[in-house]
């Protein structure tokens, strides 16, 4: 559901002498005798097919990494013989789970089983409208910014209660009605350290708050001014993403899989893969809201006097996007790296202790860091973005 | 027409086709979880009509707090009571629907009529769009701050209220003979309060 | 763009039918969850007349948008302390039926 409204042109939305893809590929396309509309219409599909398309090779890489990290954390070697180093392996699991049988279990509720995996993965691709991969580079810079992700993934447990539910085992219930606890638990902590980040950038543009960090470099990123913050972001994102040690909703000894032990096929892919697109994505919004999201140490006026070009043509600007790009990336799949890290060497915690922690430590620690940024910014307003 | 001009009318169209359907099921249907999944689809789609009126912000609240609290709040109520019991016959039912029915029929004609008959001072002042979030945040520091700060009060009574409301007496003594009350025991079920009518253990919820 | 290409009538009477749906399931409704949902979906109804006004008569102030925030945090609490309440009903009489909760009945 796209309203036309609130959604500005893609790729298009702040002026600056940067790159307009948009309407350079509307000028091509108009050059061929198509009319303004429709040239139009046919741009507007094309980022979000380019970004779904991105998170599905996001995710292909990572679940290969966390094969090859899990392999070396236990002295295996992982999958091999799939391409070099293994790296065909997800391809090849993907192309398992496509062709296996749909099952759906005997008696369970076979509309709100089918519909439960789509609710969790939707909200999950949708959130990626707001991760900008440079100055232009993001599908829609609405106004809302970070605050749509976080209403969006609130949207998840219903999904899992759903598919939870309507499996008809009691194992799929429980861990259901876990995981949406689980969910709605962090959620709270979690939007607390980005309302910090946010009263630092004074909007709630992922656009802008990544600007406000590329003022000094290294220095000016947000993880200075926010440890704290960034301690319990990332607790609470791992949560979200129901990874080890909060991967409570699939503990093996107490739930066989949580709410998809009766899942298979293709519906279990939806879950596997909205599990780690999520993952993905929780690494690029670390990656923007505290490690400076795109900036580049290096500016772009002394690469476009290494490379004898005036700042303005579309070589420098090429290659400003791209290093861009790839600079997210990278710090991304660096988290993404920890996280499977994390997996693989942390014991589960127990139901009570998660909901213990996410309350009544997480929580606390969240507030007294938004009031103290709060304070710091009255004080300090040239630090911490007055 | 303009491309904007129908994309907006057809998503008025289906949003509210979506809103109304999905709040006709939630009042109908046997079924209560599907009434409470149905209830999200109608908080989305209300989500959706916000969007349309420019007000991205109380959209993206609205889906964060009623999707996201209300709606999984509601769910979690019904797995937790939702015993398949069919309700008692009682006389008289289909006479009361009918009638509620004419009473809403006339309240819907009644509120029809204002919305169209009232001169509504159109065309108002231009939409301020996105700028609209920093004037909510203005309007709740200023003028506001009175219903604000009490909206944070209230807040704090509800969740102190929900939580001594809704949980389980756990005491360590026994409040008659003055023992250590057995840990054990505490997650038991209360025996009802008044004897009802064919009530047995509750049974774990299922889709059929 | 504008949004006056949508009638503001056509908001008022979307609002007017969702509320008329939410009176019918509050009377008739049997089970105490669905007697909240009902209520749930009125209190939808007022938010989005108040949020038809605010753009359509008060663009500049968003002073509906204002309101509509204070509803929600309303039905939040509301839906928190009504759900309390129903949990402990279902506890005390075994059911979720209101036509058993008659203990004050005379």
């Amino acid at each position: 559901m796209i309203p036309p409204e609130p959604l500005r042109l893609p790729f298009a939305t702040l002026p600056s002498g940067n790159l307009d893809l948009a309407g350079e590929f509307q000028a091509v396309l108009q050059g061929w005798g198509l009319s303004p509309g429709l040239a139009h219409a046919l741009w507007l599909p094309l980022p979000m097919l380019l970004v779904l398309a991105a998170a599905v090779v996001g995710v292909l890489a990572s679940v290969w990494m966390e094969r090859k990290v899990s392999a070396a954390v236990q002295q295996r070697i992982g999958p091999e013989y799939a391409g070099p180093l293994g790296i065909l392996q997800p391809l090849a699991d993907g192309l398992k789970l496509l062709v296996k049988e749909d099952v759906i279990p005997a008696r369970a509720d076979s509309l709100l089983f089918t519909l439960g995996p789509v609710l969790v993965l939707a909200p999950v691709i949708l959130s990626w409208l707001i991760v900008p991969f440079g100055q232009n580079l993001l599908i829609s810079n609405v106004g809302v910014g970070i605050f749509l992700w976080i209403a969006l993934s609130s949207i998840q447990p219903i999904g899992l209660l759903m598919s939870g539910y309507s499996s008809n085992n009691k194992y799929a219930l429980l861990g259901g009605l876990r995981a949406a606890a689980q969910s709605i638990s962090y959620e709270v902590p979690l939007a607390l350290a980005v309302l910090a980040v946010v009263m630092l950038s004074n909007s709630l543009s992922t656009v802008e708050i990544v600007q406000q960090q590329n003022s000094a470099g290294l220095l000016s990123w947000n993880i200075w001014r926010q440890p704290v913050g960034f301690l319990v972001f990332w607790i609470c994102v791992i949560a979200e993403c129901e990874r080890a040690p909060f991967d409570l909703p699939e503990a093996e000894e107490e739930l066989v899989a949580g709410y998809q032990t009766e899942y298979a096929g293709m519906k279990f892919a939806l879950f596997y893969l909205g599990s780690y697109i999520n993952l993905v994505l929780s690494g690029l919004l670390v990656a923007v809201l505290y490690l400076g999201g795109w900036g580049f140490p290096l500016p772009v006026e002394w690469l476009a006097s290494v490379l004898h070009q005036p700042l303005s043509s579309p070589l420098v600007q090429v290659v400003t996007a791209s290093v861009g790009i790839v600079t997210t990336v990278l710090k991304a799949f660096l988290l993404v790296f920890f996280a499977i890290l994390l997996r693989w060497t942390t014991p589960r915690v127990r139901i009570d202790q998660l909901l213990d922690f996410g309350w009544k430590f997480l929580l606390p620690i969240a507030l007294v860091n938004l009031l103290l940024t709060a304070a710091l910014k009255l004080v300090f307003p040239t630090i911490f973005g007055g | 027409m303009s491309l904007a001009l129908s994309t907006q009318l057809i998503c008025f169209l289906l949003l509210s086709g979506a809103l109304l359907l999905g709040a006709l099921g939630v009042v109908l249907l046997p079924n209560v979880v599907y009434s409470a999944f149905l209830l999200g689809g109608v908080l989305l789609s209300m989500a959706g009509l916000y969007l349309l009126l420019n007000a991205s912000f109380v959209a993206a609240a609205q889906v964060l707090v009623y999707v996201g609290a209300v709606n999984v709040l509601i769910l979690f109520a019904i797995m937790l009571v939702n015993k398949r019991q069919p309700m008692r016959p009682m006389g008289g039912l289909l006479l009361r629907r009918l009638l509620s029915v004419g009473v809403c029929l006339g309240l819907l004609a009644l509120l029809v009529q204002v919305a169209l008959t009232t001169p509504w001072a159109l065309p108002g002042p231009p939409s301020i769009g996105e700028a609209a979030l920093t004037r909510i945040g203005e309007h709740f520091f200023t003028d506001y701050l009175l219903p604000f700060e009490v909206a944070s009060v209230l807040l704090l009574m509800a969740m102190i209220g929900a939580i001594v409301l809704a949980r389980r007496d756990v005491l360590a003594r026994d409040v008659v003979t003055g023992e250590p009350a057995d840990q054990a025991l505490l997650e038991r079920r209360r025996p009802p309060f008044l004897p009802s009518q064919g009530g047995s253990s509750p049974s774990a919820p299922s889709p059929q | 763009m504008t949004i006056t290409d949508i009638p503001l009538q056509a908001y008022l009477v979307v609002a007017a039918m969702l509320f008329c749906i939410g009176v019918w399931g509050l009377i008739n409704s049997r089970n105490a969850v669905r007697v909240l949902m009902s209520i749930e979906l009125m209190l939808n109804a007022v938010n989005l007349n108040m949020m038809a006004f605010s753009s359509y008569l008060d663009g500049s102030q968003v002073r509906g948008q204002v309101f509509a925030v204070f509803i929600i945090t309303v039905a939040a609490a509301e839906a928190a302390v009504g759900l309390a309440i129903l949990l402990s009903l279902y506890r005390n009489r075994d059911t979720v039926d209101m036509e058993q909760f008659n203990l004050l009945r005379w």
